[in-house]
């Protein structure tokens, strides 16, 4: 690829050899170190390729092997500039495309984060546009030093971080701090009580006395580890219990949408798209604004060719209307019901592992109701002091 | 003068460099590399005519091209049939 470009910029000729002896013609341009290529036999001779400036010198070569040379075809920029000399549009549009490029190489174009997990690329790129990194950024004025102890200060998670400019794409690197595991702080004694009834399925016991085992079933509030230990000399003593008690539990939660009420649809919208180039954003549309409450969601587009992300790219903005509101149909009421039940299970039992469930949806009353019945596998050792009584 | 026993210095040097013979290598019959030539004879697409120092090596076939030319080594590649010799 390479070589036929170099080939390309300076021009070559495809030739083709007739006469008496081309092998005394190939032998003399070996003999000469003169290069060519695609040399092969053809119809009443040979046909092959040469440099443009290797070719203007072989006559004398072709006059002493008695062969005629013909030029067939000639390829390069030498001989584009050649056939387009009166075309001066050409040359300026190059000329500015190079200039445009050259400009537009001194900003930045697209920003990779990497190495991030607790944190959120928004909140990392919020910090960065606030201590002077963001896309369109003038490299020339960029102090990375600067932006990256900014940036390190205002999200405390960052335990280091690294920007790397190269070409057009901020690399930033980030290592996050590592959480130092809680420790419990109090020392005095007490025990460690079933928060809800369950069979227990795991039992880690950090300090105190074990009293289940794998298969218990127990109820709520029984005593799980208890804080009373015996040593070797058979001396009883007064621990701080710690341990995790896995359990399998049964759960039933009930979640109601009435359906009388209102809700802003999702078909009513009216959109919205601006071209954005760097920094700037041009409004593509100019449609006329509903008035009244209204809930936008952006979504952004970003051009890229074969990987390679450009400065352009388009913004839809989305404005749902608060005014155009209706009441909800049964099919709706459900799709709201088992998003609420997802969003429940990511919040509530997002450390909790979820065995089983069920689902029941009932109607009555203008009201869609969803029951659902869940087998959890929860830590369910809850803590309770001792208290001496008198 | 005391005569050279051509068969004890046989036993030591190469053959090719000895008798400067030439070296040739194929690759099944679709590549062959001839070192040591010193021109080209013959050149077509059924035939291909090397000199070498000591004989002169012809390569009959289809669609034979010259791959590659140096000052003392051709490359022949194409679908060769026959190899003659001819000192």
């Amino acid at each position: 690829m390479l070589i036929k470009l170099i080939r390309w910029l300076r021009g070559y000729v495809v030739f083709t050899v007739k006469g008496r002896f081309p092998e005394r013609f190939i032998n003399l341009l070996n003999q000469r170190g003169i290069l060519y290529w695609s040399f092969v036999p053809c119809k009443d001779g040979h046909k092959g390729s040469m440099s443009l400036y290797d070719y203007l010198h072989i006559r004398k070569i072709a006059r002493h092997s008695h062969v005629r040379l013909r030029k067939q075809k000639a390829v390069g920029l030498p001989f584009f500039i050649k056939n387009n000399k009166k075309r001066k549009g050409i040359f300026i549009g190059g000329v500015c495309v190079l200039l445009i490029m050259a400009f537009l190489n001194q900003f930045i174009w697209v920003i990779e984060i990497d190495g991030t997990k607790r944190i959120s690329d928004v909140q990392v790129l919020q910090a960065l546009q606030e201590s002077g990194l963001e896309i369109g950024t003038y490299k020339g004025n960029m102090d990375v030093d600067t932006i990256e102890k900014d940036t390190i200060l205002r999200v405390p998670d960052i335990g280091w971080m690294s920007i790397n400019a190269i070409n057009n794409i901020a690399k930033v690197e980030i290592k996050e701090k590592s959480k130092s595991p809680k420790i419990s702080k109090s020392q005095s004694p007490c025990n460690l009580k079933a928060s809800c009834d369950g069979v227990i399925t795991k039992t880690t016991v950090v300090n105190g006395n074990c009293l289940v085992k794998r298969g218990t079933a127990v109820v709520k509030n029984q005593l799980l580890v208890s804080s009373v230990v015996e040593d070797n000399n058979q001396n009883l003593a007064y621990v701080h219990s710690q341990g995790e008690i896995l359990a399998d539990v049964n759960e039933e939660k009930t979640f109601t949408v009435n359906l009388d009420n209102s809700y802003v649809l999702d078909k009513d919208y009216t959109e919205k798209s601006r071209l954005d180039f760097l920094r700037f954003s041009i409004p593509l549309e100019f449609s006329s604004s509903n008035n009244g409450e209204k809930l936008s969601v952006f979504k952004r587009y970003r051009m890229s060719v074969n990987g390679v992300a450009l400065p352009l790219g388009k913004t839809l903005c989305r404005n749902y209307y608060c005014n155009n509101t209706e009441k909800l149909s049964e099919e709706n009421g459900i799709n709201i019901l088992k998003k609420k039940i997802k969003l429940q299970e990511c919040f509530e039992h997002s450390k909790d592992k979820i065995k089983s469930k069920k689902i029941n949806f009932t109607q009555n009353n203008k009201k869609s109701t969803a029951v659902v019945s869940y087998v959890i596998n929860k830590n369910i050792a809850q803590k309770q002091k001792l208290s001496v009584r008198s | 003068m005391r005569k050279i026993n051509k068969s004890n210095i046989n036993s030591h040097i190469p053959v090719d460099f000895m008798y400067n013979l030439p070296v040739i290598e194929f690759t099944g019959n679709r590549q062959v590399l001839v070192e040591g030539s010193t021109g080209v004879l013959q050149y077509e697409s059924e035939i291909v005519r090397i000199n070498t120092k000591a004989m002169v090596v012809a390569f009959y076939g289809r669609d034979l091209t010259l791959k590659c030319i140096s000052s003392t080594g051709v490359i022949i590649s194409g679908y060769i049939t026959k190899t003659e010799f001819t000192t």
